[in-house]
């Protein structure tokens, strides 16, 4: 293990989805849940894995789809990840879907937090998220905030949106976010329409640093403006992110198929077949990218052990290959 | 046109100048600046050392407090004090890797409580800027600090509004002198107006273009956390440790969180600044200064989601 991060596990409980938004890289929407006993399965192979570690903080596991609260036993595999102690959770759902007694039962489990999109202005986020989800996330996420359940705004920067990141900011503030975390589209290829160009990047970094100042003006404000995501730092500050898949982050899909990042879909190994430490151990894959090798594109950069080539899925979305540097990078140019 | 200014009554005519003045002096510094304001693609602000950017926002005595401060965090000088005095004394050790001024100021280390006086004194600045002669034509030639021509034009432009400042309240000046008028605040607002339009126009060799001054704002952005910073010993292990100490001097470093970490160290800034005598060498002022250090002004101051954290 090269870095003593927090390791987190992004698991894809099912495909099934109730929307389909237009930079949504799930190729199927199918009602491909993870039956409850594979579920466990795969718990306890994560579990496994983290004994194995011996590591000595808990591990955090972020649950989500498709829409995870359309698994008909997600409730149950909550509480089986809460009664093991072993975890910290947190669940990526688009908010929608609220049974009656759905916010006590979330209460009672405590998450981490809970993640909602806001794509921009209404006009943007229903262009790519449909008609009337506008409303519908707003009132989500004042129901979140009544219930008192900590949750946070992700905001994906694409060519049609980033303009508008301060609509977003703007929003989860007035909500009560208690976070806006925001990074890149990684686009299908790289002729992706809605994939960013360098300058469209250097320009969204931009609208990010100015909602992070405006937010220091602001004693009152509460609301984090989150600027640790890859390359951000170039108009932000702070220290460069560096991608952790396949260190501190894997990615478990429906049918037990482990990436090092979901936005990396490169199979490493599938969880039915072995277990989750053999896999973090022996995919050639995983030990790569651990080794950490800096791409050419970056040898000669004052940030190339700390940043390490930027995001490797954009690297691999456009290039075919995670390790020739960000391709976004105005410094390697 | 005299009749026409003699008809204006006196306070009428001190608004009008003040208008006049104003506009003067805009017009002039944009005519100055030409486009300098452009420069293509920013700067990275790591492609410059931390002794360039020194040089680019406190001048050269800024780059001096840089060296020393790198001097002593490779471990190649000591810095104590007695009864207020700062010392630097030379300790052996591996000098490879040492730019220019680094290199000469170790050579000069004497121990002495005199050497940080003289280091701010006349005769080390001249040499100063002749050490760091390389690295301030690097930044002329990045349009970062202006060239000759530039320097050129801004004193003309600066030459031509005290012309057009004086010409004009000299004649009310001159026609209400005739007449017996009252002509004392004429007077001072034309002295204020002339020393407004040198000192805002006119261009010094070391003070930051347009793009010099952003590139220093992106700099001080990128390496805000140093100067944000809570705990002064995360900074002291920081690797970007001297762009902090040259972007918001060494008493900036987590907002003055660093000088219980650093001892007599901390003295540099203080030691430097206030043995210069002239008011320049700000590279304390933790708020950030605008440029010129030689002149001692501008001091003052879902879907998306990977998970990962």
């Amino acid at each position: 293990m090269s870095s003593f991060a927090k390791f987190t596990f992004q698991w894809h409980i099912t495909d099934a989805c109730n929307l389909k938004c237009l930079h949504c890289y799930q190729e199927s929407h199918e009602r491909n849940h993870t039956p409850f006993h594979d579920l466990m399965k795969i718990l306890d192979s994560i579990e496994n894995f983290t004994q194995r570690l011996r590591r000595t903080e808990r591990f955090h596991i972020n649950l989500t789809g498709g829409e995870p609260f359309l698994h008909p036993d997600f409730f149950n595999l909550l509480n089986e990840i809460v009664k093991r102690k072993r975890f910290t959770f947190g669940i990526l759902t688009n908010g929608f879907i609220t049974g009656p007694d759905h916010f006590e039962k979330l209460k009672r489990l405590s998450p981490s937090s809970v993640q909602v999109s806001v794509e921009g202005s209404k006009r943007t986020h229903e262009l790519i998220r449909g008609k009337g989800t506008y409303g519908k996330v707003k009132e989500s996420m004042k129901l979140y905030r009544r219930n008192n359940i900590p949750f946070m705004v992700s905001f994906t920067a694409n060519s049609k949106n980033y303009m508008e990141f301060s609509h977003a900011a703007g929003l989860a503030k007035r909500s009560g976010a208690f976070k806006v975390w925001t990074d890149r589209y990684i686009p299908s290829g790289k002729d992706d329409p809605l994939c960013l160009s360098m300058e469209e990047a250097g320009e969204y970094f931009r609208f990010i640093c100015k909602e992070k100042r405006k937010r220091g003006l602001n004693p009152f404000q509460k609301t984090e403006i989150a600027s640790h995501r890859a390359l951000q730092f170039i108009e932000c500050g702070g220290a460069p992110y560096s991608c952790s898949a396949g260190n501190n982050l894997l990615c478990i899909m429906p049918n037990g198929d482990v990436y090092p990042c979901r936005r990396m879909p490169l199979l490493s190994g599938n969880v039915h077949d072995q277990g989750i430490a053999e896999i973090y151990e022996k995919s050639t894959l995983l030990q790569k990218l651990r080794k950490r090798e800096i791409p050419a594109m970056c040898r000669s950069c004052y940030y190339r052990d700390s940043c390490n080539g930027g995001l490797k899925c954009l690297s691999f979305s456009m290039t075919g290959t995670p390790f020739l540097g960000d391709p976004h990078c105005p410094i390697g140019k | 046109m005299l009749d026409l200014i003699e008809s204006i009554p006196g306070p009428v005519f001190l608004a009008v100048y003040l208008f006049y003045a104003v506009a003067v002096i805009l017009i002039m510094k944009k005519l100055a600046a030409g486009n300098a304001g452009y420069s293509g693609m920013p700067v990275e602000p790591t492609s410059l050392s931390p002794v360039e950017l020194s040089i680019l926002g406190n001048g050269t005595r800024g780059a001096v407090v840089t060296a020393v401060f790198s001097l002593w965090e490779k471990g190649l000088v000591d810095v104590s004090s007695e009864d207020g005095k700062v010392k630097i004394i030379p300790k052996k050790g591996d000098r490879k890797g040492l730019n220019s001024i680094e290199s000469s100021i170790y050579d000069r280390a004497s121990g002495t409580d005199t050497f940080l006086k003289d280091l701010t004194g006349s005769g080390f600045a001249a040499s100063a800027e002749n050490i760091t002669a390389a690295e301030r034509g690097r930044l002329v030639n990045l349009g970062l600090l202006p060239d000759i021509a530039m320097i050129d034009r801004h004193r003309n432009a600066s030459a031509g509004a005290v012309i057009l400042l004086i010409v004009f309240g000299g004649i009310k000046l001159f026609l209400g002198i005739s007449n017996e008028k009252p002509v004392t605040f004429l007077l001072i607002l034309m002295v204020i107006s002339v020393i407004a339009a040198v000192f805002m126009i006119r261009k010094k060799s070391m003070s930051a273009t347009e793009s010099g001054k952003r590139l220093l704002e992106r700099s001080r952005t990128r390496f805000s956390h140093l100067n944000q910073a809570e705990s002064g010993k995360s900074v002291l292990s920081n690797k970007d440790l001297l762009y902090g100490a040259a972007l918001f001097g060494i008493s900036g470093l987590a907002g003055g969180a660093i000088l219980g970490e650093l001892g007599d160290v901390a003295l540099l800034d203080k030691g430097l600044k206030s043995s210069s005598g002239t008011g320049s060498g700000c590279a304390s002022c933790s708020g950030g200064c605008s440029g010129d250090g030689g002149s001692g002004d501008g001091c003052g101051g879902g879907c998306g989601g990977c998970g990962g954290d």
